[in-house]
């Protein structure tokens, strides 16, 4: 039976991943329809917004699985990928999906550390839970 | 060993009325010897926790001296007269008194843990006054959970965890039942035929069959 | 057996979080307030040795339109023009020790990049305000379509960007300045005249009637010894139309305001966190030790002295200070770092931040500030509780 405090950092795991996947399209997105002086359109820091989004929501899902499984290795396993997708969120923008010209725009100065830095602390999570599901849950 | 008061007097200014000057504690001579187990009785304010105070080293007499082994304590300054009180009297302070902090084993070790002298002895010594004050289970238990009579146990075994050779002891069965009272008095009693000079302070009219020598306090003045 | 003032901060969870977090939100305000009143400084610092020149003449209309001004300090992108008979006339005027010429345009949000960037051509046998600047990234002569990128255009050196069709070779990619020099691209002025000519031909030039290679955008002017620059630049727009002559000291001098401004804004804010900060963990601290009124007369009791009851406050306070502390210059860190562009973006000023010592320095003093505010507070109770009446206190309850 996984321990609450196991079980509560599993629900720790699957926030971060939340706020990866909402944050990304709610918070720190990158520009809005219109960007600098006035230039309308989908760029291609949308793109990378986007797929940002769409790991984050597997991020949720695998994250909420590893969470509520009892079987160790399987929740050890979820964990890893989810842990695998903060890594992958994190070098999505600019290295996976090129970014805008301009480094000054919102795609660089906000959504990129934010992904970098959110992305990062998942990984460090699901890293931590694999840890106290091995260590602290009897089974 | 010898404890003694040489003509201890505690005088207090009254707050709010000028030069009213109140005798706490009038001209007292008492002697506290190894082995003796003495009871100390008299009504609300007539000066017995004053007087105790000032023989555990707490509260400087207005005149007079307090001799331990030939010591003035009061010629000592705090740091030196702290350390010997650490080392030489035990004192059970009145009221439930405990480091919320520290769970009961901790609060047992206090008198090492502030000289940073813990050590497996002193453990070992903790552990056996738990058991023979009958509350040994609760050693790793914080003292929020403990009912008044264990809280009192504790603050024993605290003061006689450095083996003094003084315990002073301020209504050690205040707010106890009669079968813990009986315990209490008992094993003061045991720890004075152990060796040590132990001084008991208390309203109850039932401690002086477990005394060698029994006083009484009266509006400050010691009789015996 | 842990030290009884760790136990006591163990003891009392809540408590000892909070006081952490009012550490910690100190610690975050004076580090983060320090790193953008530094940048700032260094940003207009910056400014002013990227402009380089003592005077700068434009055609008029870009003066008055303030179209150059949004060049130089806003970042915006635009392009402007004059004959250069009116160079020739601004030549021949007194007191003009170095001169040179640039030309500017804008690329389109098609190519090379999803957003208009600005393009500066210079001429590398006059220029003395971006080569010496360049040979700071690459000692290598530019080429012919060969450009150079500021720090925040998301290209590098050996990347091929295209403008009006003409493909064009990054040799070098120059360090951050914390102005609007970051988002330019800058060549020599036969590659700008090939890209000028080719916005001409697609017809997206605003200038239909221009010769790129008679045309001018900005003249960079230092004075010759013995001549002050306002005597210059006088003389300047007195005797030569439909040019303006600028001092670049007062045109930055607005933005030096500004600066100072907000400087000043911040740090009254640093010094009202800091002061706000220590009354609130005074008061907490006072708090926390007058509920534990007992428990220092127990300590006493068992042999404390009086300086072991203060060191043990201290000892508290400390730790909570250190603690406190990393965690909120930990904070600034992950704020003030990445997120610098947000913050270069949300106050609009030249912003660069400084080295890496400078920061390291200024997280030092940042901790040192949020414990020695933690300490001073509780230096209060400690001196209070060093003092207390260990038999009155005990008898209390009953």
């Amino acid at each position: 039976m996984k321990k609450n405090s196991v079980r509560a950092f599993g629900f720790l795991l699957t926030a971060v991943s939340l706020a990866l996947c909402a944050g990304s399209k709610l918070l720190f997105h990158a520009c809005g329809p219109i960007c600098m002086e006035g230039t309308a359109g989908y760029m291609n820091c949308h793109n990378a917004e986007t797929a940002v989004c769409a790991v984050g929501a597997g991020m949720v899902l695998l994250s909420a699985a590893a969470a509520a499984v009892e079987h160790k290795r399987i929740s050890s396993l979820l964990a890893f990928i989810v842990g695998l997708g903060g890594i992958a969120a994190a070098i999505i923008p600019n290295t996976v999906i090129k970014l805008c010209m301009k480094e000054d725009m919102t795609c660089h100065s906000v959504m990129r550390p934010a992904v970098i830095i959110i992305g990062a602390l998942a990984a460090v999570c699901a890293g931590v839970y694999i840890i106290l599901i091995n260590t602290r849950s009897g089974e | 060993m010898q404890l003694k008061a040489e003509n201890a007097v505690k005088e207090f200014i009254r707050e709010g009325s000028g030069t009213n000057i109140f005798t706490a504690v009038a001209e007292s001579n008492i002697i506290l010897e190894s082995g003796q187990f003495t009871v100390l009785t008299g009504r609300s304010g007539s000066g017995k926790t004053t007087l105790l105070n000032m023989l555990a080293g707490l509260l400087p007499p207005t005149r007079g001296r307090i001799m331990l082994d030939g010591t003035d304590l009061y010629a000592l300054d705090d740091k030196r007269l702290s350390r010997l009180r650490n080392e030489r009297i035990g004192v059970i302070p009145q009221g439930q008194t405990a480091v919320y902090s520290l769970t009961v084993i901790e609060n047992v070790l206090l008198p090492f843990m502030l000289y940073k002298e813990q050590s497996s002895e002193a453990e070992k010594y903790a552990r056996e006054l738990l058991e023979r004050l009958d509350i040994a289970p609760l050693a790793n238990v914080k003292p929020s959970e403990l009912s008044g009579g264990e809280l009192r146990r504790m603050s024993i075994a605290r003061a006689l965890i450095r083996r003094p050779s003084v315990i002073l002891a301020d209504e050690p069965t205040g707010d106890l039942d009669d079968e813990n009272t009986r315990a209490v008095f008992e094993f003061l009693r045991r720890t004075a035929d152990e060796g040590a000079a132990v001084l008991t302070v208390t309203h109850e009219t039932d401690a002086g069959q477990y005394a060698h020598r029994l006083m009484r306090m009266n509006g400050g003045r010691l009789e015996e | 057996m842990q030290s009884l003032a760790v136990k006591n901060l163990k003891g009392k969870p809540v408590r000892t979080a909070v006081l952490v977090t009012l550490t910690a939100l100190l610690a975050l305000g004076v580090f983060a307030g320090t790193v953008i009143i530094t940048s700032l400084r260094s940003g207009l610092g910056s400014l002013e040795d990227r402009l380089g020149a003592e005077i700068m003449v434009v055609p008029y209309e870009a003066a008055t339109k303030k179209s150059f001004e949004n060049i130089i300090l806003q970042g915006s992108t635009g392009y402007f023009y004059m004959e250069d008979s009116l160079l020739e006339k601004v030549k021949e005027r007194e007191g003009i020790g170095q001169l040179s010429v640039q030309l500017y345009l804008a690329s389109t949000s098609s190519g090379c990049c999803s957003i208009p960037v600005q393009i500066i051509g210079f001429d590398p046998e006059t220029d003395f305000t971006v080569q010496p600047w360049i040979k700071k990234s690459s000692t290598e002569p530019l080429g012919k379509l060969d450009i150079v990128v500021g720090s925040d255009l998301n290209a590098f050196v050996g990347d091929t960007l295209q403008f009006y069709g003409v493909d064009c070779r990054v040799a070098a990619k120059l360090d951050k300045t914390g102005t609007s020099f970051d988002t330019t691209v800058f060549t020599n002025m036969e590659t700008i005249k090939e890209m000028t000519r080719a916005s001409l031909e697609r017809g997206l030039n605003s200038f239909k009637d221009i010769d790129p290679d008679k045309a001018v955008s900005c003249i960079m002017i230092n004075t010759a010894e013995g001549y002050s620059p306002d005597e210059v630049l006088n003389d300047i727009n007195l005797h030569v139309k439909k040019v303006k002559a600028v001092r670049t000291k007062e045109m930055i001098s607005g933005v030096s305001d500004s600066l100072g401004g907000v400087s000043n804004v911040v740090g009254v804010l640093i010094g009202a966190v800091w002061v706000l900060g220590a009354v609130i963990l005074l008061l907490a601290f006072a708090m926390s030790v007058n509920e534990r009124k007992k428990e220092f007369a127990v300590l006493r009791v068992a042999g404390a002295s009086r300086g072991k009851l203060a060191r043990t406050v201290m000892s508290e306070a400390l730790a909570v200070g250190i603690t406190g502390s990393i965690i909120g210059i930990a904070l600034g860190l992950i704020v003030m770092l990445p997120f610098a562009g947000a913050v270069e973006d949300a106050l609009a000023m030249p912003y660069l931040l400084p080295p890496a010592a400078s920061i390291i320095g200024i997280a030092c003093a940042a901790a040192a500030a949020a414990i020695a505010a933690g300490m001073l507070a509780a230096a209060v109770s400690a001196l209070r509780i060093s003092r207390i009446d260990t038999g009155v206190i005990l008898r209390g309850d009953n």
